[in-house]
């Protein structure tokens, strides 16, 4: 895993952007829940309110984190194997061999469309993983490469 | 030509019917009773019901067929919906027999054939004769094992036939066992197994249940006078009563597992692999050898004093085991430890039972990180204050703290001394500690279908990964952990996947 790559710089606005729309949704979930509260039982409205400060401060916190979480993506595709290196609290680094991966599924939502980015979910037999965010030249590279290994590949795999 | 299930089904459905219907009875007598509904309504609506349980089994058992065809098997059945199904003899990963107690009377079987497919429904054929059960695995079998040109095997989830031959001709690299290599387990050793087995817990469970509804019913007074007998003799009483509810728990699981094992029976012929079991309910699963993904020996803390083993296998394909109870396929549930390897050896050639080659290659200790771990799973300790609000005694609670501490300590020292690897050729010997029950996987590099290095954000500084080998289990993923593994020995093991990986794609 020594050349491993950051993903494409374009995704932290996409990451940032879809975070601050989550927000957006705790915001107003907060709001309804404290007029419930105060409507019809002021007496927890206290607590619905420590709660929603407290989920407010962290998801905050978890935006501002956002460029730093984003040193902890890399990737590596290469003639045998993905490398997926990913997490912030549990750092993990997954290596799948591309003859072990059944499908590949690329998705492109309205975020990344923008961005010209492509999330590329990789599917093995037993379990499926995603990298965020690639560009769209990789994602058919990476097609190219999965459909030659496939070929190759004579192991039952059932 | 298509054939009927087994006449006798009739009758059979007919009765069980009538018995899971004694409820709705129950209910229309009660709705009858409470609106005055007129009598003669009450017998009408009773005799369309039972009409309905005799009618129904009758046209369904006229209206359900199956067929061996050349090279598939069909499957016609249902009135109102119609049903026909047609399976590649090829796609066919388990045939599973089942015979309850009355069906053992009349020697019939229900046999139940299930695909890959984790989308496919099994197709039941809920009677038939020994023979006709016979013959239809036969034909499945000869099948199987004969390649039909231009067959194209779609198995979940995207390889095809003419892999599974190739697989089939080039995975042999080991000799095949002889035909028909079976195993059958020993009764003193399950006996121990049955009385060794944390199905203890649930007996003890039904204890306490029956105690709280006796608390209702038995006269206040005379509880009170057994809760002060309790308190005044509190340590002999507390010994006594535990004494008492692990016998009554070890007597309910003995009877459970005699009931899942007696006589299990496990048969080898080239590839495929039939399990044979169980006592009131006989079952029989048949499966394929180049399913297996990866073989569990496990052994729990008691069962170390009698060094006896349980050996399960992960198999691919469908989620649906043949016992609900386990979630692998459990191949030989006891066996004693000197058996094992020569046992294995013969059912399973393709495999290394060399297990004194388990080992690490960095002797450091890691007994404190797994110590330190240990508590996370008693993050639940400060609950101990609710006994002292309800006047325990506070003896009793420091029993219990050093009981727990004892526990992680022992806990630890396992998994600090039990968390070794051997890798041999193509294959991976893993050996972990899961709540005190002694692991060994044994895991081919074929099968591996991923690895995964994790390491929490406390462990960043050290040089320490924990390592996760992934392998399919029914259609999901089964993720198999050695923790706290040095820098050298995650470099080896990452060495040894990818050059397996590597020599398959060359």
């Amino acid at each position: 895993m020594n050349q491993t790559k950051a993903l494409p710089k374009q995704i932290i606005p996409v990451w940032l952007v879809s975070k601050v729309i989550g927000l957006i949704i705790l915001l107003i979930i907060c709001s309804v829940a404290w007029y419930v509260s105060q409507r019809f039982l002021p007496i927890i409205t206290p607590y619905v309110l420590i709660v929603a400060v407290l989920a407010l401060l962290l998801d905050i916190i978890n935006i501002a984190l956002v460029p730093y979480y984003y040193r902890f993506w890399r990737y590596e595709i290469n003639a045998d194997f993905v490398f997926i290196q990913s997490g912030f609290f549990i750092r993990q680094q997954r290596t799948i061999p591309i003859n072990r991966i059944q499908n590949v599924d690329l998705e492109q939502g309205p975020l990344l469309q923008m961005a010209h980015l492509k999330e590329l979910k990789v599917v093995t037999a037993a379990d499926g993983f995603s990298i965020s965010g690639i560009t769209e030249a990789e994602a058919d590279s990476l097609r190219n490469q999965i459909v030659k290994a496939a070929r190759k590949a004579r192991e039952e795999n059932a | 030509m298509p054939k009927r299930l087994h006449w006798l089904l009739v009758p059979i459905t007919v009765i069980n019917s009538l018995i899971n219907s004694v409820f709705i009875f129950v209910i229309l007598i009660f709705i009858a009773s409470t609106f005055n509904l007129p009598k003669p309504i009450l017998f009408g609506l009773c005799i369309i019901l039972a009409l309905l349980i005799i009618a129904l089994p009758i046209i369904n058992y006229f209206k359900t067929t199956y067929a061996l065809e050349a090279q598939e098997f069909s499957f016609k059945t249902g009135v109102i919906i119609k049903q026909a199904r047609h399976m590649p003899y090829t796609r066919i990963q388990s045939i599973e027999r089942i015979q309850p107690w009355y069906m053992q009377i009349f020697k019939l079987v229900e046999l139940k054939i299930e695909t890959a497919s984790q989308d496919d429904e099994p197709i039941v054929l809920k009677a038939l004769t020994i023979a006709a059960a016979d013959e239809i695995e036969a034909t499945r079998n000869q099948r199987q094992h004969s390649p039909i040109p231009g067959q194209v095997e779609v198995l979940y989830p995207q390889t095809t036939g003419s892999d599974t031959h190739e697989a089939m001709v080039k995975q042999p690299t080991t000799p095949n066992p002889k035909n028909d290599i079976s195993y059958a387990i020993n009764m003193h050793e399950l006996m121990i197994y049955g009385l060794t087995s944390l199905g203890i817990l649930p007996g003890i469970s039904i204890l306490f249940l029956l105690y709280s509804h006796l608390s209702e019913i038995i006269p206040k007074h005379f509880l009170n006078q057994v809760n002060q007998l309790v308190v005044k003799n509190s340590v002999i009483a507390i010994v006594a009563l535990t004494i008492l509810a692990i016998i009554f728990g070890m007597f309910l699981s003995l009877l459970q597992i005699l009931n899942r094992y007696y006589h299990q029976v496990v048969t080898r012929n080239n590839n495929t692999f039939s399990i044979s079991k169980g006592f009131f309910s006989k079952t029989t699963v048949h499966f394929d050898q180049r399913k297996i993904q990866g073989i569990t020996i496990e052994q729990s803390f008691l069962r170390r004093l009698f060094k006896l083993y349980t050996v399960k296998l992960f198999i691919s394909g469908s989620d649906k085991q043949e016992d609900a109870n386990d979630k692998s396929l459990v191949l030989i549930p006891v066996i004693d430890q000197l058996n094992l390897p020569v046992v294995l050896k013969n059912l399973l050639p393709e495999y290394e039972f060399e297990f004194n080659q388990l080992g690490r290659d960095n002797a450091k200790s890691h007994f404190w990180n797994f110590w330190r771990i240990g508590w996370l799973w008693f993050c639940w300790l400060p609950l101990v204050l609710i006994p002292i609000y309800y006047g325990w005694y506070i003896p009793v609670i420091i029993i219990g703290i050093i009981i727990i501490i004892t526990c992680i300590t022992v806990w630890a020292w396992l998994d600090n001394t039990e968390t070794k690897y051997a890798i041999f050729a193509d294959q991976l010997n893993i050996q972990n500690n899961v709540f005190m029950t002694k692991k060994i996987f044994l895991l081919r590099a074929n099968k591996l279908q991923l690895i995964n290095h994790h390491q929490s954000i406390f462990m960043v500084h050290g040089n320490t990964h924990h390592l996760d080998f992934v392998i399919r289990e029914g259609s999901h993923a089964a993720s198999l952990t050695l923790r706290y593994l040095e820098a050298n020995e995650n470099e080896k093991l990452q060495t040894w996947y990818s050059q397996q990986v590597l020599s398959e794609n060359k």
